[in-house]
């Protein structure tokens, strides 16, 4: 990223993000992940993979609020601003991992 | 919904070329010209894109999986709609005059940023869209409650360049029976080498006024941490944007033409939306 005159570059944001499995799909030991607001669900689809130990034979989807899948290419910065979660005061962006599709 | 202008909307295309740089004994097959609906996908184009160049004789017939799309040398997305890689083209930056042109590569491995959508594929990715935009406008009440037929005809409206298909299905979607004001507007805003920016962006201000196209553009990119990262210290953030190009300079692009900053958002999330329900708003420079 381009900083015009600021002296001191300003932190990435960093987004905080829950999973949770759907139907048959593994449970993660780590449900919580910390990553930058400028990353893609596509990015995180892939660490996801490697976490789960998917072939690539396995299909995973991910969900927001257990109703649709969310562009693979929206960053996380969109994820958050449109809907991250306020339970205890923390943006939290939640989401559902299936390894079948599982709404509509 | 303004039947005349959704109709102007969808009838709207745009001419494309597609290339093939096969090599071999034969050399490259004569282009394929078509023109294309705004709202179709390249995911859509491409399997009759392929038929055409494996019509030709003794060719070796080129399979969708071993290719990869680019425009302008950059890998092309296949699932966003065509009309919005037009315009995000700026028209000025197009090879030919007007004309989209998109190369069909065979060379191996595909780029990594490169997806390749098949036409199953590109079906969940459009309803799922829909979802999306409905959980914006309603918490997705009204996805939830149509029919099973309902999705996959709006989509095969899509496939099938049919209006009247369209039309019967996208107002249910667009003036739910209830009459409720949409909780937030769809809308994707692409800034020239970004990724999209997208933000809950209510119907009315806070004082009951209608928000206008240009003030949920303004408030979608100032909020955004790539204007944050080129915020001068001097300057608070409170006052208006260090984007490059300040509001009033910036052109509002979207099927081709500027919008006018005063439109109501609501009239262009109702009519200038895409069949994915979205408003794709491409920002251009001032002339």
């Amino acid at each position: 990223m381009e900083s015009v005159a600021s002296e001191s570059a300003p932190k990435p944001k960093k987004i905080t993000v829950k999973l949770k499995n759907i139907g048959d799909a593994p449970v993660l030991k780590n449900k919580k992940l910390v990553v930058k607001a400028s990353d893609t669900l596509a990015s995180l689809t892939k660490v996801l993979r490697k976490m789960l130990n998917l072939t690539l034979h396995d299909s995973l989807f991910l969900y927001i609020d257990t109703t649709f899948a969310p562009s693979l290419d929206s960053t996380f910065e969109v994820l958050a601003r449109c809907y991250a979660v306020k339970t205890t005061g923390d943006e939290v962006v939640e989401l559902q991992y299936s390894t079948t599709p599982a709404y509509g | 919904m303004d039947y005349e202008v959704s109709r102007k909307v969808w009838d709207s295309q745009i001419p494309v070329q597609f290339t093939l740089q096969a090599g071999g004994p034969l050399g490259d097959p004569l282009p394929y010209y078509t023109m294309l609906p705004r709202f179709t996908y390249l995911a859509l184009t491409l399997p009759k894109v392929l038929s055409s160049f494996n019509r030709r004789e003794n060719g070796e017939t080129i399979l969708a999986e071993k290719v990869h799309l680019e425009v302008n040398g950059a890998p092309v997305k296949m699932y966003i709609p065509v009309g919005v890689i037009y315009d995000q083209l700026n028209q000025k930056n197009l090879e030919s005059e007007g004309i989209l042109e998109i190369h069909v590569r065979t060379s191996q491995p595909a780029p990594l940023d490169f997806q390749m959508v098949s036409v199953d594929s590109m079906r969940a990715m459009f309803c799922q869209t829909v979802k999306e935009a409905d959980y914006l406008k309603t918490k997705a009440e009204v996805t939830s409650s149509l029919m099973k037929e309902d999705m996959p005809q709006l989509w095969q409206s899509v496939v099938n360049n049919n209006f009247d298909e369209y039309w019967g299905m996208i107002q249910k979607l667009m003036d739910p029976k209830d009459g409720k004001d949409f909780l937030h507007v769809p809308l994707r805003v692409y800034v020239k080498n970004q990724p999209f920016k997208q933000a809950l962006i209510t119907v009315k201000h806070p004082d009951g006024s209608l928000r206008t196209i240009g003030d949920a553009v303004s408030e979608i990119l100032q909020l955004s941490t790539s204007s944050e990262a080129s915020t001068p210290t001097s300057e608070s953030s409170a006052t208006s944007s260090s984007e490059a190009s300040s509001p009033d300079d910036r052109r509002l692009i979207s099927h081709g033409i500027d919008v006018p900053r005063h439109t109501p958002l609501i009239f262009a999330a109702k009519n200038l939306s895409y069949p994915d329900n979205f408003v794709h708003i491409v920002i251009a420079e001032a002339r």
